[in-house]
């Protein structure tokens, strides 16, 4: 078997000379393979061995049949050389027409990264992610089985930093870039040291360095002033109507910000600070900083101005008032869900909120003659989350945007259905009074059905009694007056760099501006939409173009991201902000499944669900053969650059890194992770193998009902578990609501981990260690 | 001692150590792989473990029949010097229980892991090039039966035989999508072995065999070059 030799006294003949003799038969037989194979142009494990075959049959059998089996054996080396060279010339040439063919070496070079990003997290030590980012904490894992210890120097020069044991291996580094500063360029590719036990290891790291994202405005038309906050950068940006703007630096990932004081005060929350700034607008000097829990999210400021509301994630999730103009404390209102956009109604005792896991809008209530805000019992119920709200002229109305126009909680299940809306809620009433589909064809469509308007709505403001609004899919702001229904007067602002806008605001005076946090500039216009002032926070794509391509590349990913295609869709539509709008999608196959998220899924090949992509460039093609591609065509390569931009993207920051917690108990989560025999596929750093089991083997009655019902055989990929508590619901269709209901309630075979062996305080601390992650 | 005694004893005899060696080999690894798929554990730990065993074991023996050559011409230029019909019995028999563990390592992986689902064969790259892999390598058993050998006779059945690499190429693919198979380890024995193969090109050092009635001096430079030839 399997052997080129044999014995030739078994033939009971003397043996002959093969064509060729031994080691160049094989070489010429792969030479006239690679030449078939292409020619056959299926990248599959048949068409190899189909190619093989023929090859085989051609070289050996093909001179014996047609009387030419002697031929080679009187060719000098040099003939025979030649011969090979003009063999090998078809081979090559086919190749290279291959290679410009972009499908087929995709598959081939999705094989290779496939290969790359395996083979990294199993050289270990290993350290995930790879990607080191200069503007947020992030928590690293590193995977080194047998050592008791482990630094990490992530620069050189630089001092090493220690590891957390977690044990049975695994070591864990919150890192934060503001008290080790990462100096380097961006998108450089640095080698990091990772010592074992004293022995160093150098694994490569690339490092991102953002540029400025301006994004929502707070404003004060009166005063004709804006403000916006730079997560990235840890900045607050002020706007004048007049052009002049001003940069403060503020603490560590501010996440909004709101005026009070008639304008002349900006109070600016922070995700990883646990401080609220009150800046003073006109100097731009920082006054005060009031001690406040870290993830603060959102901010919103009352009609009169006496009171602030803090929207708060992490540990205590809730909203926390404050008095202004003293912002002193006043009381905390737990939520049962993380918050997300919130704005004050009708007065300062009305507090609209909104929940994105849970697909939901509530009211907050302080009546006078109760001491304490409750939450009212009706609660307005969407398919999909919230992407934007603000409060309607004169305060009777919540304006808020969605992908739907449906106003229940049932998933929908029209395929790949997207369909922005515009939402006016009445809050008399507490019901959805007006609701608009904001998608619109156009005079410019080459096929039917194109969009061409109104895909992504971001950000609503009111302006004068109308409201403007900035769609981030199709580069434009539209104003929609009052009476005019659901009339959208379209402007494109795209001749300007400010694609994909994300925040627009009223400056007074028939002015307004609008930011583009892709660009990083910020845009003033009139009221005829001519641009009076443009503000740059970052450096323009020419400027960029000379120093280095790789930013280049990743801003014109995240351009990529939001813009929308023919069908008007993006990216974002379901990944809202990057991450997952939470809801269960049609997107093809019979059963509905949940959205992933883009963070940190570099370096995690194959993508999505049954991994069918080996890159991140090649969900590209969704994008070509789903969504009928873009309708501008553009000089670069587009796939290409929306890889850079999710490779820059790490796993979600999780509040509870910023949070003490309880080293042991960590540890008996990773006690309990490896006794449930979680490992085998999850397996440390990035808590993947890479792999993809069928989902009879994991799931044999989830497998056998899909398999019944829609005559589905899926194999499904194994996920990353990092953030994997920050984006419910949980396994790839979304069926289960809660961590805990993935093992009590979707693995009655006991095959997906086998929890049946925990004890009740195991699977709490198997809890426990998922959320840390 | 009965003539049957006396036959055993003769068949026991026929045996060489190496096809003893070998076939032990695969004995041992193919009941080991048996017996884990019986013994206590969890499913995922037990089941996998089944199947590497059996898989790494025939991905072994198939390593040894295609690298044996390479190996022994670099053998010769460092002075090892095998005899030849060694060299095509080992070469044969790791070849044959190439085969014969490819099989047993898909018996248990259908029947413990998949759960005998063998739907589930066809819908996933890395087990459509195991299935391949299996497939060419079934009939390369075929083709190294007797019967099948002294038809197709040596012209015919070298080149045949060299579907082994493409065979080696499938389970390539086969254990690097593998979800729970070591993606550095197959990479490192991959290249290793295409570095090996190399080796074949190195001109033949082995000792000149005595002529044949009727063998040309001239056949003698092709005879090296296959490995294998000798007069009778």
């Amino acid at each position: 078997m399997a052997h080129t030799h044999s014995d030739p006294t078994d033939s009971g003949e003397p043996p002959r000379k093969a064509a060729l003799s031994g080691g160049w038969t094989q070489a010429v037989v792969l030479l006239v393979m690679l030449l078939i194979w292409p020619a056959i142009g299926a990248w599959s494990a048949l068409a190899f061995l189909g190619a093989y075959v023929c090859a085989l049959i051609i070289v050996n059998y093909a001179p014996a049949w047609f009387g030419l089996a002697g031929m080679t054996a009187r060719l000098s080396v040099g003939q025979r050389c030649a011969l090979g060279l003009l063999l090998a010339t078809p081979a090559v040439a086919v190749l290279v027409r291959v290679a410009r063919d972009a499908e087929p070496m995709k598959a081939l070079a999705g094989a290779q990264e496939f290969a790359r990003d395996k083979m990294e997290l199993q050289k270990l030590p290993a350290i995930f992610p790879a990607l080191l980012r200069a503007d947020q904490p992030q928590r690293f894992f590193i995977h080194s089985p047998g050592s008791r210890e482990v630094t990490v120097r992530l620069s050189a020069g630089s001092a090493p930093l220690a590891t957390e044991n977690v044990g049975h291996g695994l070591f864990m580094l919150d890192f934060d870039p503001r008290k080790t500063a990462l100096n380097g360029e961006d998108g450089e590719t640095r080698q990091v040291v990772l010592a074992a036990d004293g022995v160093a290891h150098e694994r490569a790291m690339r490092l991102v360095v953002p540029r400025p994202h301006p994004r929502w405005f707070a404003s004060s038309p009166s005063a004709g002033i804006a403000a916006t906050v730079s997560e990235e950068t840890d900045e607050l940006i002020l706007v004048h109507r007049d052009g002049k703007s001003r940069r403060v630096e503020v603490d560590d990932g501010p996440a909004d910000c709101a005026f009070f004081a008639g304008g002349s005060r900006v109070a600016v929350c922070h995700k990883f600070a646990p401080a609220l700034c009150i800046v003073d607008a006109a100097e731009g000097k920082i006054l005060e900083r009031h001690e406040l829990p870290r993830f603060q999210t959102r901010l919103a400021a009352s009609p009169d101005e006496k009171v602030l509301a803090v929207a708060l994630d992490g540990a205590q999730r809730g909203i926390q008032f404050l008095s202004l103009p003293d912002a002193q404390k006043l009381s905390f209102v737990p939520l049962p869900f993380s918050p997300d956009w919130i704005a004050f109604g009708r007065d300062a005792g009305e507090l609209v909120v909104t929940d994105r896991v849970g697909r939901k809008v509530v009211r907050l209530r302080n009546k006078p003659q109760q001491p304490q805000w409750t939450m009212d019992d009706e609660v307005i119920e969407l398919a999909r989350p919230v992407v934007t709200m603000c409060r309607g002229a004169g305060g009777k109305q919540m304006i808020l945007s969605a992908t739907t126009t449906e106003l229940d909680h049932e998933p929908i299940t029209a395929n790949h259905f997207i369909e922005d809306t515009i939402h006016h809620l009445d809050l008399e009433d507490w019901e959805v009074v007006e609701s608009y589909p904001t998608h619109r064809g156009g005079l410019d469509q080459d096929d039917p059905g194109t969009t061409e308007h109104g895909v992504s709505p971001m950000s609503i403001a009111v302006y004068g009694d109308g409201l403007l609004i900035a769609f981030a899919g199709t580069n434009e702001v539209a104003l929609n007056t009052p009476g005019a229904g659901s009339t959208l007067d379209f402007t494109y602002i795209d001749d300007e760099p400010l694609s994909a806008p994300h925040g627009v605001a009223d400056l007074g005076d028939d002015t307004w501006c609008v930011s583009s946090p892709v660009d990083g500039t910020i845009g003033i216009y009139d009221d005829d939409v001519e641009l009076l002032h443009l503000i740059r926070l970052a450096p323009d794509e020419e400027e960029m173009e000379e120093e280095n391509s790789g930013p280049l590349k990743r801003l014109r990913g995240e351009r990529t991201f939001y813009e929308a295609t023919r069908s008007g869709v993006s990216c974002q539509s379901c990944h809202l902000h990057t991450d997952t709008d939470h809801s269960q999608h049609s997107i093809g196959a019979a059963e509905l499944v949940d959205v992933l998220t883009v963070h940190g899924v570099a370096g995690t090949s194959p993508y999505l669900r049954e991994g069918p992509y080996a890159q991140l460039r090649g969900l590209h093609k969704v994008v070509l053969e789903v969504y009928r591609d873009y309708e501008n065509e553009v000089e670069w390569d587009r796939a290409e650059a929306l890889e850079h931009y999710m490779s820059s993207l790490p796993p979600r920051a999780n509040w509870r890194m910023l949070e003490p917690h309880d080293p042991a108990r960590l540890r008996q989560g990773m006690d309990a992770f490896v006794k449930a025999q979680c490992a085998h596929c999850h397996v440390p750093p990035a808590m993947t193998n890479l792999g993809q089991h069928p989902a009879k083997v994991v799931f044999p009655e989830y497998g056998a009902a899909i398999e019944k019902e829609f005559e589905l055989r899926s194999f499904l990929d194994v996920p990353g578990l990092r953030g994997i508590s920050l984006s419910p619901p949980f396994l790839h269709d979304g069926r289960a609501p809660s961590l805990e209901s993935v093992f009590q309630d979707h693995n009655p075979s006991n095959r997906h981990g086998d929890t049946a062996r925990l004890s009740k305080d195991e699977f709490r601390a198997l809890i426990d260690f998922l959320e840390q992650l | 001692m009965n003539e049957d005694q006396t036959m055993r004893s003769g068949f026991l005899k026929s045996i060489h150590a190496d096809t003893a060696i070998v076939g032990g080999a695969l004995v041992i690894t193919s009941l080991a792989s048996v017996l884990v798929c019986f013994s206590s554990g969890y499913y995922i730990e037990r089941d996998i473990f089944a199947s590497q065993l059996s898989g790494y074991s025939a991905l072994a023996f198939l390593a040894i029949s295609i690298l044996f050559g390479p190996l022994l011409r670099a053998g010769g230029w460092l002075g090892i010097h095998l005899d030849w019909k060694v060299s095509v019995r080992i070469t044969k028999n790791t070849g044959i229980a190439s085969a014969l563990a490819a099989l047993v390592h898909s018996g248990i992986s259908l029947a413990v892991y998949l759960r005998g689902n063998w739907r589930e064969v066809l819908e996933h790259l890395y087990l459509h090039a195991g299935l391949l892999a299996l497939a060419t390598l079934v009939l390369l058993l075929g083709f190294s039966t007797r019967p099948l050998m002294s038809r197709t006779r040596w012209h015919l059945w070298k080149p045949t035989f060299r579907l082994s690499f493409a065979a080696a190429a499938l389970v390539f693919i086969h254990v690097l999508y593998a979800p729970l198979a070591s993606a550095r380890w197959t990479v490192g024995l991959y290249t290793g072995a295409l570095v090996i193969s190399l080796l074949r090109f190195l001109p033949s050092r082995r000792p000149t065999p005595p002529l044949a009635p009727g063998f040309k001096v001239s056949d003698r430079s092709a005879a090296a070059g296959c490995e294998t030839h000798s007069a009778k």
